[in-house]
Formats: C-alpha cells, structure tokens, sequence
C-alpha cells in the first residue's frame, strides 16, 4: 500500500462541505419551483393545497436518480398560507423498492394523531434564522424510520397585507450511513481521535470506536466551544473547527 | 446440553404469511444458533411440510433459498436429503456484512440487542428456577470447552436463548432466537482469540453468578457490558474495512 500522508482537517472540512453541497443542491432546485408555485401568495392571490401538488414531479425525479443518497424530499408548507388546509406538505419517500412514495401524515390539528411539525427543528431553524439548515442526526419516526439527517431551506414571501412572510421550507433526507460510510476512509487515515459533530455535540462519525455515533460526546463541552462563534475554538485539548454555513464541525480530540 | 424445547420451537406450525420466507426464517435461525448442527439431516420434504403446516411446494421453494444462501445441502440417491451446513461462521461472510454497514447500524443493532438480552438477564435473575440455572452453568462449560469458532458463536447464541428462556418470556426468547442470525456472527467474532474466548467465559459466569444470587441489576449490569464489548471489537474491525472503502463508491 503506498505511504500518503494523513489527510488534514481542511481535506476533511471540504470533504464534508462537498457532501452536504450535493445534497443541499438538489434542495435549491426544489426552492426555485417552490418559488415558483407560492408566488400568487405575495402578488395577494389565494392559494390552495392543489396550486403547490405540482412540486411533486421535481420532487420525484430527484428521488428517482439511481444510486441517489436522498431518501425523502418534499415541500412543508407553513400554516395559513393555503385557504383549504391550516397544515400541509407534499412530502415524498422512496420505499424499499426505491420507489416514490407520497407521506401522508395527518395534518388535520383537530384529529387527536395530529403531526404537528411547526414545533420540529428542520421546521422552525429555517424559519427563525432565514438560513438553510441540517438537522440530525435523528431517528426520523415518521418518514424513513431510519437514523437521519434532514436538510431544509426556508421559503419566504411577501403578502401585499400580511408582509414578509415565512411560507415553509422544502428540503431532502439522507441516511446516517450514507455520510458515515463516505467519510470513513479520510478518517480512517487521520492521526489520533477525530470526530464530525453537531452543534449539541452529538457524533455523526468517528474514527474511534469509543465515539460512538449518535453519542453525545463526553470528552469536551461541544455546545460551549459552539457558542464562542466562527472559526475554531480550544478547551482542554479539544479543539472544534466550525464549518463555515453548515451546523456541523469537525473536533479533534487529544490522542 | 441440547434442550429439546428449542428444537421444538424451530418446528413449531406456522401460523400464516409470507410461508416459504418464515420457514426460510426458521430453519436459519435453528442453524444460526445451532439447534441445527452441522452436517445434520433435516425431516424428508413431507415431514417439513407437515410440522410446519405448509404445502410440500412451500418447503421446496424454502429449501431452495436456504440452499442458494449455502445454509443447506441436498444429496440425491439413497441416504440423500437436506442436510445443514455450516457456512456462516466463516470470517469472509462475516466481512462482508460489517463492510455492507455502517458504524451507527452497528451501534443500532447491539442496542436493540441489549434491550433484549439485558432485560432477560434482568428478569431471569428473578425467576430462573434450578434447572435454568443449571442450564445456563452447563452453557458457560459449553463456549470454554468450544474449540472451533462455529462451536464459540453457537455456544454464545445457546447461552443468550437459554438466558432469556430463563426469564420465563416467550417474547424475549423468540427477539433472543430472531435476533441471533444477525447479531451472532457480529457481536461473537469468528477471529476471537483465545484471551477473547476466555473473556467471554468469565462474563457469562458473571451472568450465570447474578442469576443465581437472585441479583437482577448485576445480571443486567453484566449482560449490557458483555455485549457493548463484543460491539466495541466488532467497531475496530468494522472502521478499518470502511476505511479501505472507495469514498465515492456505494
């Protein structure tokens, strides 16, 4: 086997960055035909659950390409925007099968099985920061009953009596794996303990059996070193590089 | 020891369903933990078709599958029949399956596993009678005495059924029997060393020791550490294989 140096965390940070990037892309595509559909919102027009069925084709044919990480995508929309449902998503899934299937989750707030995902971080980050998120990993109970990762992108108007409005947010899953498995062979090659967290320091992957995936990791105050802000922070040997735009950073432990 | 209410349940009637897929189910759970051993002849097609309450059509198209998956061979002639073979303690099958995963699916599966045999060992240090106990001493003898690594991972797999029959749940000892075709070969490495093996001999004792004493949190205490070791060795081995991956493969 040739002798390369290990990887740095930089290679690993882009690595990351350019993952996400992929999937994110699709996303933005799936924005503009929101955009699109919830326009005759913010020229003062009435919308309904019909008018934004149409997103499903796009959403389909990002679901359908073979070898696709993207396991759910869909558009969630924010209540009253439409005139006939308070609540509302066209959200798909692809079955064992790899086929697309349309989620339907029960939406009516009076009906005691009611979901309300106004309350759900992939939902309300979006919306309170204007900024796309990631969100996980998580066990997704309701769509892929997998361990997840949701990326959503708020979605905003502006209603010629209502103002600036939050209109929901599209967004696509991938599964924990798919990330865990493109990464491990970088980190595999890394010196000492390195881990991709989150913002709650929870581990996505790790080169080290002891950081076990969806742990809160113990061996430094992650939210801590989150709080002092951009770039990279140092406590007690740890240090967390932040990526720039994503919530996610890479920690390097003290071997 | 073999414990004839084992083998019973293998071939206990099926109640409905995909049929050919449970009987698959069945006889590869039965050799995964091996109440089917090695080598051993299986009831003539008609016998099959007969326990399990199915049509002769459904036992063959079973024991197709379970030959294409290398779990059973047919010999023609006299004396023929399907005999089991041992074909999943072999670290190649076993390599594949950790580098088909991934380190979370990993974790994912001792957890569950834990949820079962944890609280087997929780509720069987309440209710084991001195038969179970004996059983269970018997198994911890069987997995010391075990030279090869099929023995180690069947006597492993018999020890955790019979702790969970131990328990006195019908429920937990079928998640136990279910659960062992895929945890087996994964939390009990065909690659363990000796050091490894007598590791494992000295948790079991544990086990069986709480139990006696009537002491339901150190058995469970003691079942969850012995499985998150054998998932911390699996880990290791599971992060080099995905190391060497193709990063922009599948």
């Amino acid at each position: 086997m040739p002798t390369t140096s290990a990887p740095t965390v930089a290679e690993l940070a882009d690595r990351v960055v350019a993952l996400c990037e992929t999937t994110f892309a699709a996303v933005d595509g799936l924005r503009g035909v929101a955009d699109q559909l919830l326009l005759p919102f913010s020229q003062g027009a009435s919308l309904a659950a019909a008018d934004v069925a149409p997103i499903d084709g796009p959403v389909r044919q990002i679901l359908d390409v073979p070898r696709s990480p993207l396991v759910g995508a869909g558009l969630v929309v924010a209540p009253d925007v439409l005139v006939d449902a308070r609540h509302w998503m066209q959200w798909w899934t692809r079955d064992d099968d790899g086929q697309p299937q349309q989620l339907q989750p029960e939406l009516d707030a009076e009906e005691e099985s009611f979901w309300d995902y106004t309350v759900l971080p992939w939902f309300t980050v979006p919306r309170e920061t204007g900024h796309r998120h990631v969100t996980g990993p998580y066990v997704d109970w309701l769509c892929t009953q997998e361990y997840t990762l949701t990326f959503t992108v708020p979605v905003f108007g502006t209603h010629p009596e209502r103002g600036r409005c939050h209109l929901g947010v599209v967004g696509a899953d991938i599964v924990a794996s798919w990330l865990e498995r493109r990464l491990l062979p970088l980190l595999h090659r890394m010196d000492g303990p390195v881990a991709l967290v989150n913002a709650e320091g929870l581990v996505v992957v790790a080169n080290r059996p002891a950081l076990v995936t969806g742990a809160v990791l113990r061996q430094a105050d992650v939210p801590a070193l989150w709080r002092r802000g951009p770039g990279d922070a140092t406590s007690g040997g740890a240090t967390l590089h932040r990526l720039s735009d994503l919530p996610l950073g890479v920690l390097v432990l003290a071997s | 020891m073999r414990s004839d209410g084992g083998r019973a349940a293998v071939f206990a009637p099926l109640e409905s369903g995909r049929r050919a897929d449970a009987v698959v189910r069945r006889l590869a759970d039965g050799i995964a933990l091996g109440l089917l051993v090695p080598d051993e002849q299986l009831p003539s097609e008609t016998e099959l078709a007969d326990t399990f309450g199915v049509s002769p059509v459904t036992v063959r198209e079973a024991l197709t599958a379970l030959r294409e998956q290398g779990l059973v061979a047919t010999r023609r002639g006299r004396g023929g029949g399907s005999f089991v073979r041992d074909a999943r303690a072999g670290a190649t099958a076993l390599h594949e399956r950790l580098r088909a995963g991934s380190p979370s699916e990993l974790r994912d599966l001792a957890d569950h596993y834990v949820a079962v045999t944890g609280t087997a060992a929780l509720l069987a240090a309440d209710r084991a009678g001195e038969q179970d106990v004996a059983l269970l001493t018997a198994g911890v003898g069987e997995l010391e005495r075990a030279s090869d690594a099929g023995g180690r991972r069947r006597a492993e797999s018999r020890f955790h059924v019979e702790l969970a029959a131990a328990a006195q749940s019908p429920r937990l000892t079928r998640a136990e029997i279910a659960l062992q075709t895929e945890v087996g070969p994964l939390l009990w490495l065909p690659t363990a060393t000796p050091a490894v093996q007598a590791e494992q001999v000295r948790q079991h004792a544990a086990i069986v020791e709480a139990v006696a004493a009537g002491d339901g949190q150190r058995a469970r205490a003691h079942a969850v550490a012995h499985v998150y070791a054998a998932l911390a060795r699996a880990s290791v081995l599971q992060l080099g294989l995905l190391g060497e991956l193709d990063p922009d493969g599948d």
